[in-house]
């Protein structure tokens, strides 16, 4: 091929809850990159706040990196200032320089706070580097439940009512009595979760206030700022489906339907499950590791009522329009069994493994993993052209300084 | 799940007889079908699958000890014969199951319109000086040690585990027949094959190293050959997958 190859940063890892689970998407996608297209590098965003890139990085078997092995990584920085894509490398020590990394794209791999949330995003937006997914503004407003929620409100797409609780400006412990002054009559039970973070970490089924003042306390207030609670869903069964735009018409993906479910959806059932996928260094995969971890909790294109299948697929086209439209989401859903009541949940902007075995298993259109990222990014370039204004955006007639 | 006499199996995708391409699917040494359901999966909407257990493994019982890869090749044959009234044939196989895909095509040209091969072996590898002394010096240390071990009271089956290649040491009660098709060399039959076929091979690969892949592809007339940046033996079937599915595609499509 004698066209030049595309540089491509795969970012993930990052500050959040989620890092783990973000280094599985990123080894993955680099993986799923065509080299023939690609010439793709690792940048890992270690829970420190360190961006890094080098070829351990690479390895499953090489995470999360120790002190040792994050010598021998090199440390970069976004150019900021740059018209074009680089990172800058930072010198370990007064002897060495720092040297510029060009690349083309960004795909961001990452899952939950700062990275799926627009902040990442806001800072390639300054850069003015191409990058996949949604963009800023939708990534923030999917990543906060209840914003979420009001942005769909006049959308006709059902949705849980809901009532939002803050973290106090001080600690974290807010007593039961406070909590039923500020709620009000609330009937029991209530499911109670966590505004922004993803995985179902942090969710809970609680009865009374008192478990609510203990569960923020313990758990939800660790790691978020802000906490909602919605009413119970009995019988509970979830549908997720993945939704994106290919060539102006938008496609949604096979729906799935976590086999497990409980009053408690459990991390570790969903991301852990299978153990191959944290043990690394296997030079045999197992069946189970090269389908990869999320395929196996879940049922792929189950049997649905028609009627209720296309309702699923319309709301999902509805909130994918209104949450801009880009990248390839997963959006979530809740059902009560017996009743065939259906909400939608959350939207995920960056699903786990970007959902490929959803593409896969599509009835209409199978999209195979490598050609997912061959769009996501032939698309981020798009946005990215979308979105350029003039060198010197001053109007004229607006320019209060002459240009030297 | 279906058997025939020797070849446990099961079909998946489209329908077998009206799918326009029926893809064969041969597993590597030690392996069993399970480690191309990922494959199948991805490819269920594309064609008709045959996932095969080869003789001694996974579901299917052993084959007798005299068997080579032609045996095995003949075995698929019989299999997929009945099938030949239907759509396109394309045998897709990694490793070992490239040697029998060499050999079924080979001997029943009649019966395979494409190979698709991935980590292919079938050549005696080349090795440098050291590597080769190296190979040769553990062969005759084990084969020493073996005929002293009843005067010295040592056990056999411990100087297997320690001197055995991998799939030496698991090749149970295969083990022979496992030495006899690791010695083949499938040139002849590598020269004889007619129908279009894609190798592919990690670049890191150390089990069939894709020197091995050049040799074959310039044997085989109508051929060509990739190889995948980072990817190994077994990779090509894991996380490293992805594109291997979509070259498969894409192979898949021109044949249709």
């Amino acid at each position: 091929m004698s066209e030049k190859k595309l540089k491509v940063a795969v970012l993930f890892g990052g500050r959040s809850p989620e890092s783990d689970v973000s280094i599985v998407t990123g080894l993955q996608a680099i993986k799923a990159l065509d080299p023939e297209r690609y010439e793709a590098f690792p940048v890992y965003i270690a829970q420190d706040g360190e961006w890094l890139t080098g070829a351990p990085l690479l390895e499953r078997s090489n995470y999360i990196p120790g002190k040792e092995l994050r010598e021998k990584l090199t440390s970069l920085i976004l150019d900021l200032s740059s018209q074009t894509p680089t990172f800058l490398t930072r010198p370990r020590s007064f002897l060495q320089k720092s040297k510029k990394l060009p690349f083309d794209v960004a795909l961001f791999a990452f899952h939950g706070l700062v990275g799926e949330d627009g902040c990442v995003q806001g800072v390639f937006e300054t850069a003015n580097v191409p990058y996949t997914g949604a963009r800023l503004l939708d990534s923030a407003v999917c990543m906060d439940k209840t914003a979420t929620k009001k942005m769909l409100a006049s959308t006709g797409v059902p949705v849980l009512p809901y009532k939002e609780i803050k973290k106090p400006e001080t600690g974290s412990l807010i007593t039961p009595d406070e909590l039923k002054a500020m709620l009000g009559d609330v009937v029991f039970p209530c499911c109670l979760k966590p505004a922004n973070l993803g995985s179902s970490i942090g969710v809970a089924r609680v009865t009374n206030f008192q478990e609510i003042s203990d569960t923020l306390a313990s758990t939800i207030f660790r790691f978020d700022y802000m906490a909602l609670l919605e009413p119970f869903v009995e019988n509970l069964v979830e549908y997720n489906v993945a939704i994106r735009c290919a060539n102006g018409h938008v496609q949604t993906s096979a729906i799935e339907r976590p086999k497990r479910h409980s009053e408690l959806l459990d991390f570790k059932t969903k991301y852990l499950s299978g153990g191959g996928t944290k043990s690394g260094g296997s030079k045999t995969p197992s069946p189970q590791e090269s389908q990869g971890m999320l395929s196996l909790t879940r049922e792929i294109n189950p049997s649905l009522p028609p009627e209720f299948e296309k309702n699923i697929r319309k709301w999902a086209e509805k909130v994918f329009t209104h949450i801009g439209g880009s990248g390839c989401p997963r959006l979530d859903f809740l059902c009560n069994e017996k009743t065939g009541e259906a909400w939608f949940n959350e939207a995920n902007p960056i699903p786990g493994s970007f959902g490929y075995f959803l593409w896969e298993a599509a009835k209409e259109k199978p999209i195979l993993f490598s050609n997912l990222l061959d769009d996501l990014i032939d698309e981020a370039f798009a946005l990215h052209r979308r979105q350029q204004i003039p060198l010197d955006p001053t109007p004229e007639d607006a320019r209060l300084f002459p240009r030297k | 799940m279906e058997n025939s006499k020797t070849i446990a199996y099961e079909t998946t995708g489209l329908a077998l007889d009206k799918a326009p391409l029926i893809v064969v699917w041969g597993h590597g040494w030690g392996h069993t079908r399970n480690v191309f359901r990922p494959f199948t999966e991805a490819l269920a909407q594309c064609a008709a699958h045959l996932l095969l257990d080869f003789p001694g493994f996974g579901l299917s019982p052993p084959p007798p000890e005299t068997w080579t890869t032609a045996d095995y090749a003949d075995a698929v044959a019989a299999l997929i014969r009945p099938y030949r009234k239907g759509g396109k044939i394309l045998y897709v196989g990694h490793s070992f199951g490239g040697r029998v895909g060499i050999q079924l095509a080979a001997r029943h040209p009649d019966l395979v319109d494409a190979l698709f091969l991935i980590g292919c072996a079938g050549l005696p590898r080349k090795r440098g000086p050291i590597g080769t002394l190296s190979v040769k010096a553990r062969i005759y240390t084990f084969k020493t040690l073996k005929h002293l071990a009843p005067l010295f009271g040592l056990n056999v089956e411990k100087l297997r585990q320690k001197f055995g290649s991998a799939d030496y040491r698991s090749a149970g009660v295969l083990r022979t027949l496992f030495i006899r098709i690791i010695a083949e060399n499938l040139s002849e039959q590598a020269r004889q094959i007619k129908c279009p076929t894609h190798f592919v091979y990690g670049a890191n690969d150390a089990d069939t190293p894709p020197e091995i892949g050049f040799r074959l592809q310039k044997l085989v007339k109508n051929s060509d050959i990739e190889l995948l940046p980072n990817q190994d033996h077994h990779t090509v079937l894991g996380d490293g997958r992805h594109v291997v599915i979509k070259r498969l595609a894409s192979f898949m499509e021109k044949l249709k």
